[in-house]
């Protein structure tokens, strides 16, 4: 063969080529969708990660339906519930996934428009839940609740108590917009990128439309943007927020940060002693509670060729198995109301007494308007 | 008939991969549309909208001027001043334009950024690594080079007698610039200028992690569009709007080539450098070469900082590889979801085949485009240079919808990585090979032509081998380009992270929270920077040297 013939070393190239694209269309077909019966679910990162043993855990939930239906069950995860959505908004043409766990407001309302939710209600049976939770998340129940919990503000006791700031007995969202120390203390995950942040925005926004209906909704935003001089701290998600709240050497501090009311919880598990930050709702003029509840749901994914499976795999998402692990798990209610009776964290809000704000906005009317809200949001704060 | 079947090629893959995409932008955002002008009206009507074009022009703006004021002295100094290394810096001048932004980024936070080698020191210096002031340093950094060295090989052209006659007739100083050098170097600076102001138009890498929520770009909010609201047909009629802003920027600015082309009758000899501190006065010496340090060192520290930082650990300041041992670790896996190792696979895979199909286009293109009358050349340059103005995140979001999303057809993801990597180095790529070609002398050609042989023959017996050095710099643009293509990768990352390539994994270990501190993300992005560098590098010094060390190789033996 003459190497320095042009026919050769074209042949040799385009051979070359061909072999390359073919190993790596090779190493990309494991990606593709799985023939045989498996089924594989679609959840975020931290899913069942926050407990003593979180392996055995998401074995109990994962490994142990697979084994006793005699299935494959693969888990993929996601950095963020917007990669997830994104991923199946993006997939629709050629669905991969079975079954999706965690999406909540925005996500599961883009979702659900873009049609890659198995249209109709699957069977599981909503009797077992917290009553109003499921039509709170979506009354048409294709995405159906597994856990929740409400949002909250925590504040680090080491600046931030009630000696020195009394309106932390009874808070309320006008106390941080009237205390520039509270203002500039304040930190908050994204609306548009942090689930947290948008059940924030949308507590806030129910509250000041029932304490204030003769003004918009964006007052308390301009009054912080206002009270902070115009340097209102966002972070892209909770766990960023939570980094600059938890450890700072320098710089400006961050002692007030939007997050759960289960937190304490969780810190005194963790530490194993009294948490080092207090946290609280919010308190009409009455002093009734008024909380927001951040409803995770899960669904079956449109195209699925395993829906009865999917289905079965719902409903063991809301057995007392799955769901007593929750509380230890995911530092949330479940969203089954027989176990949830039973749950009590420790230096936490009792849930018993908040009025939850969730009725005064609709799923509907998140759908419809909830971007519009955002822009005039960015507006405002920027 | 073989021109024709030859630009054919070329031209078809264009029609699929980008005309057609385009027509699915167009067709998306007409979707539910109730007349024509309905889904521009409702994008336009949108403040947040009107703020990321206002943004958009502003970053614009701004960078072209600062481009313009600090590039045209430091050129007039490359081509007036002779000093010790010129030679050398000229051509180090280049890499910056080469180099993947969100290194850069990586390179400028670690330099001034708030743990920086700087910004930790001196707050005032930390502006430089964000917000507008953070972005427009970042578009200064990757434009500078290209004004410089533009403005001063312009004035190299400039004809030395016009000069001298211009020095006997007296006027001042000031005359003499406006009358004599600005016109030379208007068209270069103008030209540098304009691709300044496109690339801040177009910015999206550096106001996503540097500029916040009050400088997002259109291709910011086409990205958010797309990526939090999955609004396609929002997202497609912004992307029409960016087109149709840059298309006419760029047919304005042809235009005006056209009129004010620098006249080409003078003959031509360099005017004489003047030798600093032998020939030049002190002043001017000293002033030089201040000048020289801060250009050189804002060019050159952020490079020098993004190094020093892969190899300090950022708790204890002690010299080790802990970076690195970071980047290869299960930590860097459990964020990326597949390994480094494969990240690194993914993104040589890419590169390569990018470098290999955006070459065999483009000399097909250049090739055709020779053998056509100026009439049919002036059409196919359009044709070809078109997607030049298309942005990478529309270029991404239009293959999307055309071959997968929208489609039955249900393309996987790794070929449309592919088909944009090469798309966005595609409008390059012909540029080179185009002017290369254009070198080789007729008569050359023509003689292989007389003796007979074929037209295959005749270019890869003749052609090609003449070209070898422009070859070889369209090859490494090509590898260049995919190696630093972040917006149409990050546009498709949730279903594309088997093929997470490394500027991704850089940006994904830069905004994954730090959860541990003993493993610092953050020290891996720095260490994966580092090792992006010295892969195009590697590379580019490979395709470009390598035809030179040949050649002289052969001279010497004839």
């Amino acid at each position: 063969m003459d190497w320095k013939d042009w026919r050769v070393k074209v042949t040799a190239i385009v051979i070359g080529a061909v072999l390359a694209v073919a190993a790596y269309a090779a190493y990309a077909a494991q990606y593709q969708r799985k023939v045989q019966a498996t089924l594989i679910v679609y959840t975020y990162d931290s899913f069942f990660a926050y407990g003593d043993n979180a392996t055995a855990a998401q074995a109990f939930v994962f490994d142990s339906f697979a084994e006793s239906h005699r299935i494959e069950l693969e888990v993929r995860r996601f950095g963020s519930s917007g990669d997830m959505k994104n991923a199946l908004v993006l997939e629709k043409a050629d669905p991969v996934a079975d079954v999706v766990l965690g999406l909540s407001n925005l996500n599961g309302l883009v979702a659900k428009r873009e049609g890659v939710l198995a249209p109709g209600a699957p069977n599981v049976p909503l009797s077992v839940l917290e009553p109003g939770l499921a039509d709170a998340l979506d009354p048409e129940h294709v995405l159906v609740p597994f856990e929740y919990s409400y949002i909250a503000l925590d504040y680090d006791l080491r600046y931030l108590n009630e000696t020195a700031f009394p309106e932390l007995g009874e808070f309320m969202f006008e106390d941080i917009t009237a205390n520039p120390a509270l203002a500039r203390a304040f930190i908050s995950g994204s609306p548009e990128t942090s689930s947290s942040g948008l059940s924030f925005f949308l507590w806030n926004k129910a509250y000041w439309e029932k304490e204030h209906p003769d003004e918009p909704w964006w007052t308390w935003w301009a009054d912080l943007y206002n009270a902070t001089g115009g340097d209102i701290k966002i972070a892209p998600g909770w766990s960023e927020a939570f980094n600059l709240f938890y450890e700072r050497a320098e710089g400006p501090d961050y002692h007030l940060l939007v997050s759960y009311a289960t937190d304490p919880a969780y810190g005194f598990s963790f530490a194993g002693e009294a948490p080092w930050f207090g946290t609280t709702l919010v308190h009409n003029s009455t002093g009734g509670i008024l909380g927001w509840r951040e409803i995770q749901g899960m669904a079956v994914v449109n195209g699925t060729e395993h829906r009865e499976l999917a289905e079965t795999f719902l409903r063991w998402m809301l057995s007392n198995a799955v769901q007593n692990l929750i509380p230890m798990n995911e530092w949330v209610y479940p969203a089954n109301r027989i176990v949830g009776g039973f749950v009590e964290f420790p230096y936490s809000i009792d849930p018993s007494n908040v009025i939850p704000l969730n009725e005064w906005i609709s799923p509907e009317l998140i759908a419809t308007s909830l971007r519009d809200w955002l822009e005039t949001w960015l507006e405002v704060i920027t | 008939m073989a021109v024709a079947v030859v630009l054919g090629v070329p031209a078809l893959f264009l029609a699929l991969f980008a005309y057609y995409p385009l027509a699915a932008i167009i067709g998306e955002s007409w979707r539910d549309a109730p007349s024509v002008t309905a889904p521009f009206v409702e994008i336009l009507a949108k403040p947040l909208v009107l703020r990321a074009l206002g943004n958009s022009a502003l970053q614009a703006s701004l960078t072209a001027l600062l481009v313009a004021v600090v590039g045209v002295p430091a050129g007039y100094i490359l081509a007036r001043y002779d000093f010790p290394a010129r030679k050398l810096m000229r051509v180090f001048a280049l890499v910056p334009f080469f180099l993947p932004s969100i290194v850069v980024v990586v390179a400028f936070v670690s330099l001034y950024g708030e743990g920086g080698f700087l910004g930790r020191w001196l707050a005032p210096a930390r502006s430089l690594s964000e917000g507008l002031s953070g972005i427009l340093a970042v578009n200064l950094f990757f434009n500078l080079p290209l004004v410089m060295v533009l403005t001063a090989t312009s004035l190299e052209e400039t004809d030395a007698e016009q000069l001298e006659a211009a020095a006997l007739l007296g006027g001042s100083r000031w005359l003499h610039l406006r009358r004599f050098v600005w016109p030379q170097a208007r068209s270069g600076v103008l030209a540098g200028a304009l691709i300044a102001f496109v690339y801040a138009f177009l910015g999206y890498t550096v106001p996503l992690i540097v500029g916040g929520a009050t400088n997002r770009t259109v291709e910011v909010e086409i990205f958010s569009r797309f990526y939090t609201y999955n609004d396609f047909a929002g997202a497609a009629a912004l992307a029409l709007v960016q087109l149709l802003v840059l298309a006419g920027l760029a047919a304005a600015f042809l235009r005006w080539l056209i009129l004010h082309r620098p006249s080409g009758l003078a003959i031509r000899y360099p005017p004489p450098r003047k030798r600093l501190w032998a020939e030049a006065s002190r002043t001017e010496s000293v002033v030089v070469t201040a000048g020289l340090l801060l250009v050189f060192g804002f060019l050159f520290l952020p490079i020098g900082a993004l190094g020093a930082s892969a190899f300090l650990e950022t708790d204890t300041g002690a010299l080790s590889i802990r970076s690195f041992q970071i980047l290869f670790s299960p930590a860097t896996e459990e964020v990326l979801y597949v390994t480094t190792f494969q990240v690194i696979l993914n993104t040589l895979f890419f590169a390569c085949l990018t470098a290999l199909l955006v070459v065999t286009l483009g000399i097909l293109g250049a090739w055709g485009m020779r053998r056509l009358g100026p009439r049919g050349r002036w059409g196919a340059d359009a044709l070809l240079f078109i997607p030049l103005a298309i942005s990478p995140i529309t270029i991404a979001m239009g293959l999307y919808l055309a071959w997968a999303g929208r489609s039955s057809l249900g393309l996987a993801v790794w070929p449309l990585m592919l088909l944009a990597h090469v798309l966005v180095a595609f409008p390059l790529v012909v540029r080179t090979l185009v002017s290369s070609l254009d070198r080789v002398p007729e008569d050359a050609v023509e003689a292989a032509q007389t003796l007979g042989s074929h037209a295959p023959d005749r270019l890869f017996r003749v052609e090609l081998p003449l070209i070898r050095r422009g070859l070889m710099l369209a090859a490494a643009v090509g590898f260049a380009t995919s190696l630093g293509e972040f917006a149409a990768n990050n546009l498709l990352y949730p279903i594309a992270r088997p093929y997470t390539t490394m500027t991704v994994a850089i940006y994904r270990l830069l905004v994954t929270p730090e959860m541990s501190s003993d493993k610092p993300l953050r020290e891996a992005a720095a260490a994966a920077s580092l090792l992006l560098i010295l892969l195009s590098a590697a590379v580019f010094f490979l395709l470009t040297r390598l035809p030179a060390a040949r050649e002289a190789r052969h001279g010497r033996k004839a």
